[in-house]
C-alpha cells in the first residue's frame, strides 16, 4: 500500500515537472539597438505630455462573468520611487503604461506587462523608458531606456494573458543602476492568491490624465475561469495607461495589470506568477 | 479604424477542449474606440456574447474576443470566422474534443 502511494506520489510529481517544461520555455528577448541617448532624446516633455487622454467609448461586450468587487483607489502621498510610468512607440505612435522597479542583480529590471514591451505575437516595442515616480511631467529621477526587452514565450507567441508579464533591462544613468537610485521592490512567485493587493497605475484613458499615480486597494475578488492558468481579478477602476502597474502585497509585486472586461466597469486582472513568470525575473536579473 | 487579427486559438485545424474557450485577439490602431469585428461560429453572430477583453494601455494596443456556448461546445467539427470592418471574412474551421 505504502509503495502504491510512492508510486502514485512520484507520478503525479512527474506530472507535475512534464507540465512544468512544457509551460516554462524560454523568455523571449530582444537586445535594444537604441542608445540611451537616442530615447532620451526622443521623449521630451512635449511628447510625454501629448500622451493626453481622448474620450474612449467601449462598446458593450458578452456577458459579465465577474460580479463587482470592493476596492478603495487614491492617490499616494508620497509617491513611491520605485513605481512610475513607462513610455513607448509602436511605429510612429506612442503609447504609456506604468511598471514598477523590482530588485535583482543587475539592480536594473522593471516589471511589467507583456503587452507594455512586445506586440505578443509580433515585434518588441521601441524608445522604451521608465519614470519612476513621474508626476505632472516632473521627471525627478530622471528617464531610464531600455537595453534589453524580455517576455514570456506565452505572450510573445500566442498573446495568452496568462502570461502577460514583461521585463526592461535599463541602461545606468549617470552611472547609476535603477534600483541602487529609486530602491526596489520585491518580485514573489507561486504565491496563495488570496491576497489583499496594492495596485499601483498611471491611468491616462478618461477621467484620468496620466499625469498622477494611483492606488487600487483590494482583496482578490476572484479567477479568471476562461484562462489557464486562471488570472486573477481584484477591483479597480484605472483605465488605459495604467497596464504592467505592479500588484503589491507587503514589499513584492505578485502582478501586474493586465486586461480588464469591457462590460466589467471596476475589474481589473492579472496574471498568477508562477514558474513562467520567474523564470522570466531571473533571467532578467542575471544580464 | 484598423482592427488585425493577431491570435486565432484554437489555430485553423486545431482543437478546444470541451470546457475551453475560442479566442480571436486583435492589434489595434490608436483612435480604436469600438470593435467594428463581428465574430462568427457555425455561421452564427456571436459577437454580442463573447467577453471582450481589452488589454489598458493608453491609447489602445489590443482587445480580443473570447467565447464560449453557455450550454457547452458540441463535439466535433465547428466553422469560425471573424469579419473586419476593412476586409473579406476570415474563416477556418477546428474541432472540439
Amino acid at each position: 500500500m505504502k509503495r502504491a502511494g510512492t508510486l502514485l506520489i512520484a507520478l503525479l510529481l512527474l506530472g507535475a515537472i512534464g507540465t512544468s517544461a512544457r509551460a516554462a520555455q524560454p523568455a523571449k528577448v530582444k537586445n535594444v539597438d537604441q542608445s540611451r541617448a537616442e530615447v532620451v532624446d526622443y521623449w521630451t516633455a512635449e511628447r510625454m505630455r501629448n500622451a493626453v487622454p481622448l474620450d474612449i467609448t467601449v462598446a458593450p461586450g458578452g456577458e459579465a462573468q465577474q460580479a463587482a468587487v470592493a476596492f478603495t483607489r487614491y492617490e499616494p502621498n508620497p509617491y513611491p520611487a520605485m513605481h512610475g510610468k513607462v513610455f513607448f512607440s509602436d511605429g510612429v505612435s506612442n503609447y504609456v503604461c506604468s511598471g514598477t522597479a523590482v530588485t535583482s542583480a543587475n539592480e536594473s529590471v522593471v516589471w511589467t506587462a507583456g503587452h507594455c514591451v512586445h506586440q505578443g505575437p509580433g515585434v518588441f516595442y521601441s524608445n522604451w523608458a521608465f519614470v519612476p515616480q513621474y508626476r505632472d511631467g516632473a521627471r525627478p529621477y530622471g528617464t531610464w531606456t531600455a537595453r534589453r526587452l524580455m517576455t514570456t514565450s506565452g505572450w510573445a507567441t500566442r498573446g495568452d494573458f496568462s502570461y502577460d508579464l514583461g521585463a526592461a533591462v535599463v541602461n545606468a544613468n549617470g552611472g547609476a543602476t535603477l534600483t541602487d537610485t529609486v530602491g526596489s521592490r520585491g518580485a514573489a512567485f507561486n504565491q496563495p492568491a488570496q491576497q489583499r493587493y496594492l495596485s499601483h497605475g498611471y491611468p491616462a484613458a478618461s477621467p484620468f490624465n496620466g499625469q498622477r499615480e494611483y492606488l487600487c486597494d483590494s482583496n482578490l475578488g476572484g479567477r479568471d475561469p476562461s484562462t489557464s492558468p486562471q488570472t486573477m481579478a481584484i477591483g479597480c477602476d484605472m483605465t488605459g495607461g495604467s497596464s504592467g502597474g505592479g500588484w503589491v502585497v507587503g514589499n513584492n509585486v505578485l502582478t501586474v495589470n493586465s486586461y480588464g472586461y469591457s462590460n466589467q466597469p471596476n475589474v481589473m486582472y492579472g496574471p498568477y506568477q508562477g514558474s513562467v513568470a520567474q523564470q522570466l525575473y531571473t533571467s532578467a536579473g542575471s544580464g | 479604424m484598423s482592427e488585425r487579427v493577431v491570435v486565432r486559438s484554437p489555430e485553423p485545424g486545431g482543437q478546444v477542449p470541451p470546457g475551453g474557450a475560442l479566442r480571436v485577439a486583435f492589434h489595434v490602431d490608436p483612435g480604436w474606440e469600438s470593435l467594428a469585428a463581428r465574430l462568427l461560429v457555425d455561421g452564427r453572430d456571436v459577437t454580442r456574447e463573447s467577453g471582450q477583453r481589452i488589454a489598458p494601455t493608453y491609447p489602445p494596443t489590443r482587445v480580443e474576443l473570447v467565447y464560449a456556448p453557455a450550454d457547452g461546445w458540441s463535439p466535433g467539427p465547428h466553422e469560425a470566422a471573424v469579419v473586419t470592418a476593412d476586409g473579406a471574412p476570415d474563416a477556418w474551421t477546428f474541432s472540439v474534443g
